[in-house]
């Protein structure tokens, strides 16, 4: 192994920062005097920059023929499918809101519809007891007179009276 | 050619607070924003090597530079609706590109550290990267060794360094990035480029010394 430079580390960064034209001008003055004054930090640098050249030995990296056609291609992918997307946002937003108020109309209706079956069917009607017992409620008075119904029933078999004036089933 | 509408942007813009607009490839991608397919394709092809050849260089694996680079070339692609040329193109592209290839890293470290868990009971153990250089080294006299092989020491040298130290030291020397733009890509500051290339620097010169001291 190469011994190491008398250089601080941050002489040594200040001496690759040159090789690499970054540093700034007081710095790199100060460089310039110690590879002036010293033979050592002169091979150091040249040492340097001929391991930077060396990377230029690195194997060249070859591109498939085809990486630009796929890479287009997933780029067309992708914008398709953004597209498509996109247009399923914009039509989905006033379809949702035709079927959230479709639906709203729907549940009224079914409720509205539930409420009066269930009112006509379950809860008694007053005025249909009245309506059937209307025949009695008219003859109430001459039933009060009448104090025993089988002769009642004997005078309706004597027919005496008309259809319209039978009693009423019970 | 340059659009009507983003002549008017550079127009607009005050090019001496906005100097990266003068970038030929921020105005590629000025365009490809505008939905130029053609600016962007040119994009590609302008970078798609270069990028290769670092994830390449980076991965050691050329399938999984070329699946990185598309990867990098489709997340520019989503994100030119909100592009904004802040830097010079390049200097974005290889921060999505470090970006990218540090997840890789870490998933890829996750797997080794479990092959290398297989291998700690075993007979063969995984052998230093250094050690695999001295190894080529010794039957590789300086003045005799064949270009081929020189570029497996170049090579494997710069597989001992680390990620960071890599990364660095190809976008300074093969992209020609300066210290202040890698820090942009790599989320540095220059100084700490400028540490971390001279670290790279010394490793490498003191594993091809070999061949260095005897040119």
């Amino acid at each position: 192994m190469e011994p190491q430079s008398s250089l601080s580390p941050e002489q040594r960064a200040d001496l690759v920062a040159y090789l690499d034209g970054e540093l700034d001008h007081e710095s790199a003055v100060a460089i310039e005097r110690l590879l002036a004054a010293s033979p050592e930090v002169r091979r150091e640098a040249e040492l340097l920059s001929r391991t930077f050249e060396l990377l230029e030995e690195l194997p060249h990296v070859a591109t498939s023929k085809e990486f630009t056609a796929r890479t287009l291609s997933a780029i067309k992918v992708n914008r398709i499918e953004k597209s498509g997307s996109g247009a399923v946002r914009l039509w989905s937003q006033p379809m949702r809101r035709a079927v959230v108020a479709a639906g709203s109309v729907c549940a009224l209706v079914a409720a509205a519809l539930v409420g009066y079956l269930s009112t006509n069917r379950w809860i008694p009607d007053r005025s249909e007891a009245l309506i059937r017992d209307l025949p009695v409620i008219e003859n109430v008075d001459k039933y009060a007179e009448v104090e025993d119904i089988a002769f009642l029933r004997a005078l309706e078999r004597s027919e005496m009276f008309n259809d319209s004036d039978r009693l009423p089933e019970f | 050619m340059i659009g009507p509408d983003l002549e008017r942007y550079v127009a607009a813009s005050d090019t001496s607070r906005i100097p990266y607009l003068r970038d030929p490839d921020v105005q590629l991608m000025l365009r490809a924003q505008q939905g130029d397919e053609a600016a962007f394709a040119e994009l590609v092809q302008t970078y798609q090597d270069r990028l290769i050849g670092i994830f390449r260089h980076l991965l050691s694996d050329q399938d999984a530079a070329e699946d990185l680079a598309q990867e990098v070339f489709l997340r520019i692609y989503r994100a030119r609706d909100r592009y904004q040329p802040t830097a010079r193109f390049s200097t974005w592209l290889f921060r999505i590109a470090n970006n990218l290839a540090s997840n890789k890293r870490r998933s890829k470290g996750r797997r080794r550290e479990v092959a290398l868990n297989i291998h700690d009971s075993g007979p063969i153990g995984i052998q230093p990267q250094e050690k695999l250089i001295a190894d080529k080294s010794a039957f590789m006299p300086t003045r005799q060794a064949a270009k081929s092989e020189m570029r497996e020491v170049v090579r494997g040298a710069l597989e001992s360094l680390n990620e960071r130290q890599k990364m660095a030291l190809l976008l300074h020397k093969f992209e020609g990035m300066s210290y202040s733009d890698i820090g942009v890509s790599m989320d540095m500051s220059a100084a700490a480029v400028k540490s971390l290339l001279s670290r790279a620097r010394d490793s490498l010169r003191e594993k091809l010394a070999r061949y260095v001291n005897g040119v």
